[in-house]
């Protein structure tokens, strides 16, 4: 792989299990990449897939159990816990909620994540927490508390406080879990210009498929096992379209019951019935994933052109 | 560059204990009035221990003596048991001893001129020709205990024995009945009441032999020796026990004041009690800060791992809940001082018990105060520690 030796994440063969005796579960299998200086790195996967799990990792906030785990020069398989910490100083945390301190203002919050990288002086703690929050377009409401600041704001603070100190990496999960479309779009947007202009890499753990366009490379995890980018494109995209097809037929019955007179829904009912004895006995008792497509079936032969015109 | 990182960890530039307490005013104030509350009443507690043993040893403390003679069945001063005088002109043969003087104690019934209710007064015997106790008053008035029927009141005496204090002029002496016998008092002392004794009348031995005619002169309760000068007390006690019978306890001014305030404090429970409730305070203090702080912790969990996730050591974290300990400490401190300091002064005048708050007090209360909190503070710790960091995902 290219830049591998000086590359900011570098894992391989990763395990990882939780619980203990016969209640131990695997959540993390073999896992093996590495992530180049600068990259933005998406990690999909439905829940419980690992992706957290193995965020928290690379983040050194859980020691490795097995497997080889290379975070910004440092081995953190076998590293102490005061390494583990050094390590995290030197990454921007933003978590799926904002998770800010509710008792300290913006600008109060920011200093927090500067001050605990030790290269700022004290006095200078407030003046970069206010230029940072000016970058995250925050600049009047510097003074504030989280309460007082709506959620996206609030995400932006956070984000502020994870870039403050001018972290090699940035570590996200769900950051936009808790906002709407454009604070989310706002966030990430934020998070990608201001990565770039630093050349910080980015690991970002995320269900949400409207902000992939950011990514370099998106990983894809599936019952702790890493997919290649393909899969993950077709493993997105068959979620899509059955999550299309689902809305659709929905839709579409909805509009003709409402159309529909008595005669008409009882000829439609007999209608159905033949459809459906129609397909093929194997297909009626297919898996459920195929279900869609026999209501498409069976609405396809009742609403054929010519029966739909009359 | 090193120096200004170590400046950096030490003063915060955002203090942040303070702002998590003050974010939350309702469960300061309720936290500050907890540790108010435990403050006063440890102050209490410790100033009612304290004038227990002070106002107990007045008559230990405010005779002249070198070393106090005194009968091996007494348990205290109140009601002492009798002795045989003989003891005291045997010590006198001692070639220590520059003087000897007698004094009689015992309980007498005093009539309130102004009401007629009767009640117990310490009635102290003693030779008027000298001055024997160091109060104010008693040195001018002490050689008109010559004449018959009469004595020196105690103008601090509790107020149930009547205003002698506020009417008496020399020119209009005040005349009541002390052990059914008309008696005047002539005259004006202070010495103040104790746990054991509401007030007190000094008066010459003939005229306490007059008060109890049962009672006989050659058996007395206290007897003072005056040593000559340039001779060690604690040797004299020393010659003088082996010397004299062992029906009489030898005692210097320090021994008899210990044994005194080991009777209080051992033999009967209101020395304990006071200790105890001192105690109370201290853990119903502790509790308060305890429950404040473990809320505090428990409610700002989520923040404080967000802030171990973000690479801060354990010690910052804990820092914030002992910053925390220690601010309420000093601001539950401050009103707590404050109205022990009132309490003092009203308990002081209704009791006429010596209850003054020294420096000395006030400053022991406030290491407890803080060593309460720290402990507090600690226990609450126990949850922090066992943070996991990669729980804020």
């Amino acid at each position: 792989m290219p830049g591998s030796a000086d590359a900011p994440v570098v894992v391989e063969n990763l395990n990882h299990y939780y619980g203990k005796g016969p209640l131990r579960r695997q959540i993390l299998h073999d896992v093996t990449t590495t992530i180049p200086a600068g990259e933005i790195v998406i990690v999909t996967g439905p829940s419980g897939s690992g992706k957290t799990t193995l965020l928290t990792l690379v983040g050194a906030l859980r020691a490795p159990q097995a497997g080889r785990l290379r975070v910004l020069g440092h081995q953190l398989d076998g590293a102490n816990r005061t390494a583990l910490e050094n390590v995290r100083r030197r990454i921007g945390f933003i978590f799926q909620s904002h998770n800010l301190l509710g008792a300290l203002s913006a600008s109060q919050n920011v200093q927090l994540g500067l001050r605990v990288t030790g290269r700022a002086a004290r006095v200078e703690l407030r003046r970069r927490a206010e230029a940072m929050l000016e970058a995250v377009g925050l600049a009047e409401h510097a003074h504030k508390r989280a309460e007082q600041l709506s959620g996206g704001q609030r995400q932006r603070v956070a984000i502020a406080r994870a870039l403050v100190g001018e972290p090699v990496m940035v570590l996200a999960d769900e950051p936009t879990a808790s906002l709407d479309k454009a604070s989310g779009r706002e966030v990430v947007d934020r998070m990608q210009s201001l990565a770039r202009e630093r050349g910080t890499t980015i690991l970002l753990v995320t269900h949400d498929n409207r902000i992939l366009d950011v990514a370099d490379r998106i990983l894809h995890l599936e019952d702790g096992r890493l997919a290649t980018f393909t899969d993950a494109v077709i493993a997105n995209t068959q979620q899509m379209m059955y999550l299309l097809a689902q809305n659709t037929d929905r839709q579409h019955v909805e509009q003709l019951v409402d159309a529909m007179d008595e005669t008409a829904f009882r000829s439609t009912l007999q209608g159905a019935d033949a459809a459906v004895a129609e397909i093929p006995r194997s297909d009626r008792d297919g898996e459920r994933r195929s279900l869609p497509e026999h209501a498409r079936a069976v609405a396809a032969r009742l609403y054929a052109p010519g029966r739909r015109a009359a | 560059m090193a120096a200004e990182r170590t400046w950096t960890r030490l003063l915060p530039s955002v203090p942040l204990g303070w702002l998590q307490l003050w974010h939350k005013p309702l469960r300061l104030t309720v936290a500050v009035a907890g540790i108010a509350f435990a403050v006063l009443l440890i102050l209490m507690q410790l100033g009612f221990r304290s004038a227990l043993f002070e106002s107990t040893l007045r008559f230990h403390e405010r005779f002249r003596y070198d070393i106090a003679l005194f009968s091996t069945d007494s348990v205290f001063i109140v009601r002492p048991a009798p002795f045989t005088i003989r003891r005291l002109y045997e010590a006198m043969g001692s070639p220590d001893v520059e003087s000897v003087s007698p004094v009689y104690i015992f309980p007498a019934t005093w009539k309130n001129p102004w009401t007629n209710a009767r009640r117990s007064i310490n009635a102290v015997g003693i030779d008027p020709t000298r001055n024997v106790l160091d109060t104010p008053g008693f040195a001018d008035t002490h050689s008109r205990l010559v004449g018959q029927d009469v004595v020196l009141f105690d103008r601090a005496s509790r107020p149930e024995f009547g205003p002698v204090g506020e009417s008496w002029r020399p020119d209009a002496p005040v005349s009541t009945e002390i052990n059914d016998r008309a008696v005047s008092v002539v005259g004006l002392v202070e010495i103040g009441p104790s746990f054991g004794i509401d007030g007190t009348v000094l008066t010459s031995v003939d005229n306490w032999l007059r008060l109890f005619p049962d009672r006989s002169r050659n058996q007395i309760q206290l007897g003072l020796v005056t040593l000559k000068p340039g001779v060690d007390a604690s040797d004299a006690r020393d010659r003088l026990r082996s010397y004299l019978p062992a029906d009489v306890l030898v005692m210097t001014k320090a021994d008899f004041a210990a044994r005194e305030k080991a009777y209080w404090n051992g033999a009967t429970p209101i020395g304990y009690v006071f200790a105890f409730g001192a105690i109370m305070g201290l853990v119903v203090g502790a509790i308060i800060v305890y429950q404040i702080l473990f809320a505090d912790v428990s409610e700002h969990l989520r923040e404080y791992a967000t802030l171990r996730a973000i690479g801060y050591r354990n010690r910052f974290v804990s820092g914030i809940v002992l910053q925390q300990a220690a601010i309420l400490a000093v601001l539950g401190y401050l009103p707590g001082m404050a109205a022990a300091w009132f309490l003092y002064r009203s308990a002081a005048h209704a009791t006429r018990l010596p209850l003054h708050l020294t420096t000395d007090r006030a400053l022991t209360v406030f290491v407890l105060t803080l060593v309460m909190c720290a402990l507090s503070g600690f226990l609450a710790l126990r949850k922090v520690r066992r943070l996991d960091p990669a729980e804020v995902f």
